[in-house]
């Protein structure tokens, strides 16, 4: 590394974050300096890192669409502190409204638009020989009163073509369970209402989905596993299943690859797809190479809802690929969003009972949100059409058509919200559980087939709880009047208070029992600590140590 | 001789009351743990097997005396342990059948 890196790139390092990593390395192909700073929202580390290290360019990735006011206040501390270089940020939201990003945070001089590793090269020449850099092809900048946008540059036709993400910063062997993210194709040909990834790569006008060779992405494995120790491989894939049979050989080319380097047994991996990609055959096929859990996109249980979100499934489906995962003793997680935009008490009730159907005999946790109208999404334009979009273009909102919904979203939200989402909630730490109780590779597991059971009531237990204070909660506020719902809320208060007392219970043995499998000083059992909101560590393990 | 039958009538009530009074010494509130399923005899994992419901409470004397706030707390109470109970019965009936299958 350059003791004085030309660009410093700035993001959350959750699962190795590969979108900077690809960055840093084909920048430093192209014979530049680069390094990677953790993103934090206490500015003064990265302020003395760029005032010490003094960077051409400061190039931030922005992940999540909500975290951009805090990236603004970061950026300027960075400006009042003096720092003249070029700042420049990226990532799915500052692709598709970079006239927004550039209006509220003034201070960001440039916005690289889409996949960036050709255009940040581009810049970094730009910059290095003191041209203009306003010419650069895909890239937002501001142009006196206004926001310019070049046009886009097509796609990266081979994804081979790109060096590997660069990890040389990252210590695995401090990791309890040293796991590294892999990438092994861009993009995703469904066109979920939902979802950004399909306009983020349709943008370019490329293939919907770029599949690197089944060898390359071995390699990578290989390297990580005999060079850094690493034996455990999640890949973040968009849909790593997508794209019919050509995809599931590409899939099982990749398991059958580690087979012939002798990995089997010896690496696990976990892919992300749809619940119909699911095939019995394919999967028993991955299984042998190392895959240990998969995590699909079920999303909703209602056949209007799954309509309304273009899923192009129907609930049957989703039950199909379950028990196919179940049979097959594999792990997996899935995303579900109780409520969307166009929800009726009707379909709430469904996607209750699908969940109680689908999970309630605790396989998996049962985990959900409601939809949100993220920047590029088909749904957010829906939305804006209908007159329905509210809040800021940062934390975009919306009502129900029904409003006895929304007081029963805002219930759920206030009700659920620790135990869905934070890293010390029942599900973060079920998950972590389960995955490691189930975790294909001999050597690390230690569980017994009966702490696999042990560990799967608790979910059940968990989901079941969660099951019956949803139905509680619909039960009532559909029966009450809305005026007597506004007035009278202590049924609700009560049921929540339930539900948390519940929570606090189950968690206690939860930790009990995930201790006592871990053999680990019972003086820890007593408390799941916080660490936040992006943990760089997916263990609970990890949690607990750092 | 009045008296001798008053007496008489009067330690017979007293016993009576007594044992209507009784109240049994300490002895087990709830059902102890299941046994280890996995297998007999000492076994580290058999103190993750969840005991019985620690709630204890006896059922209110009169639930017509019972708040509707009060009769809700008690209702989502049981249905709780419906839910734990219901979860730990498919756990032992999934572990009885291997057993039966040998």
């Amino acid at each position: 590394m350059s003791a004085s890196p030309s660009i410093l790139l700035v993001g959350f390092q959750d699962q190795d974050n590969l979108g900077l990593r690809y960055l840093m390395s084909a920048v430093r192909q192209a014979g530049f300096g680069a390094a990677i700073a953790t993103y934090q929202s206490n500015p003064a580390p990265l302020v003395a890192r760029v005032l010490r290290e003094r960077p051409e360019v400061v190039g931030f990735s922005l992940i999540f669409q909500y975290m951009a006011p805090d990236f603004g206040r970061v950026i300027r501390a960075l400006r009042d502190a003096g720092v003249t270089a070029h700042i420049t940020m990226g990532g799915h939201y500052p692709s598709f409204d970079y006239a927004e990003v550039l209006r509220r945070i003034p201070e960001v001089d440039s916005i690289v638009r889409f996949e960036g590793e050709l255009t940040l090269i581009e810049l970094m020449r730009k910059i290095a020989a003191g041209d203009d850099w306003r010419t650069v092809q895909g890239l937002a900048y501001h142009d006196e009163d206004r926001c310019a946008a070049n046009p886009l540059r097509p796609s990266v036709k081979d994804l081979d073509s790109l060096p590997w993400p660069d990890r040389e910063d990252v210590d695995y062997s401090v990791q309890d369970l040293p796991t590294a993210s892999m990438l092994g194709s861009r993009g995703c040909p469904w066109d979920c209402s939902f979802c950004s990834i399909r306009p983020f790569y349709e943008a370019q006008e490329g293939p919907l989905r770029r599949l690197r060779r089944p060898e390359e992405v071995v390699a990578e494995m290989v390297a990580l596993y005999r060079e850094r120790g690493v034996p455990v491989f999640l890949f973040q894939d968009d849909d790593f299943l997508g794209g019919g049979k050509r995809a599931r050989d590409w899939a099982c080319a990749i398991a059958d690859g580690l087979v012939v380097e002798g990995l089997a047994g010896k690496v696990a991996f976990k892919v992300s797809c749809r619940s119909d990609e699911i095939h019995e055959d394919c999967m028993q096929r991955m299984i042998a190479g190392g895959l240990t859990h998969v995590y699909m996109g079920v999303e909703n249980g209602d056949p209007q809802g799954l309509l309304n979100m273009s899923k192009r499934i129907k609930p049957e489906q989703h039950l199909r690929a379950g028990k196919i995962l179940k049979g097959l003793g594999l792990s997996f997680d899935f995303g579900f969003m109780l409520l969307d935009p166009y929800s009726t008490f009707g379909m709430v009730r469904n996607n209750i009972d699908f969940l109680e159907e689908f999970v309630g005999d605790g396989w998996s946790v049962a985990s959900f949100c409601r939809m949100l109208p993220y920047a590029g999404t088909p749904v957010k334009a829906k939305l804006e059409s209908e007159g329905r979009l509210l809040g800021t273009p940062f934390e975009p909102d919306y009502r129900f058509l029904d409003p006895k919904l929304d007081l029963f979203y805002d219930w759920m939200l206030e009700t659920f919200h620790t135990r869905n989402f934070t890293s010390r909630g029942l599900c973060h730490v079920l998950k972590s559980l389960l995955f490691e109780a189930r975790l294909r590779l001999p050597e690390r597991s230690g569980c017994t087939d009966f702490e696999r059971s042990y560990a799967k009531h608790l979910t059940a237990v968990a989901n079941g709880l969660a099951v019956y204070t949803l139905r509680a909660a619909i039960d009532h506020i559909e029966e009450t009047p809305l005026q007597d719902l506004q007035r009278d809320r202590g049924f609700l208060r009560q049921l929540a208070l339930h539900e948390q007392e519940e929570e606090s219970r189950l968690m206690r043995e939860v930790a009990d029992f995930y201790w006592s499998v871990r053999q680990r000083p019972r003086d820890r059992v007593e408390e799941v600590p916080d660490v936040g909101g992006f943990d760089k560590s997916w263990t609970l393990a990890e949690s607990l140590a750092s | 001789m009045p008296n001798t039958d008053l007496e008489s009538i009067a330690q017979r009530l007293d016993r009576i009351e007594q044992l209507l009074t009784h109240r049994p010494g300490p002895g087990p509130i709830v059902d102890p743990g299941p046994e280890d399923t996995v297998r007999s005899g000492a076994h580290a994992s058999a103190v993750h097997l969840p005991s019985l419901p620690h709630r204890g409470d006896p059922p209110p004397s009169d639930i017509a005396r019972l708040s509707r706030q009060e009769v809700q707390d008690q209702l989502h109470q049981v249905n709780a342990e419906v839910v734990r109970l219901q979860s730990l019965g498919k756990m032992l009936n999934e572990r009885l059948g291997q057993l039966k299958e040998g």
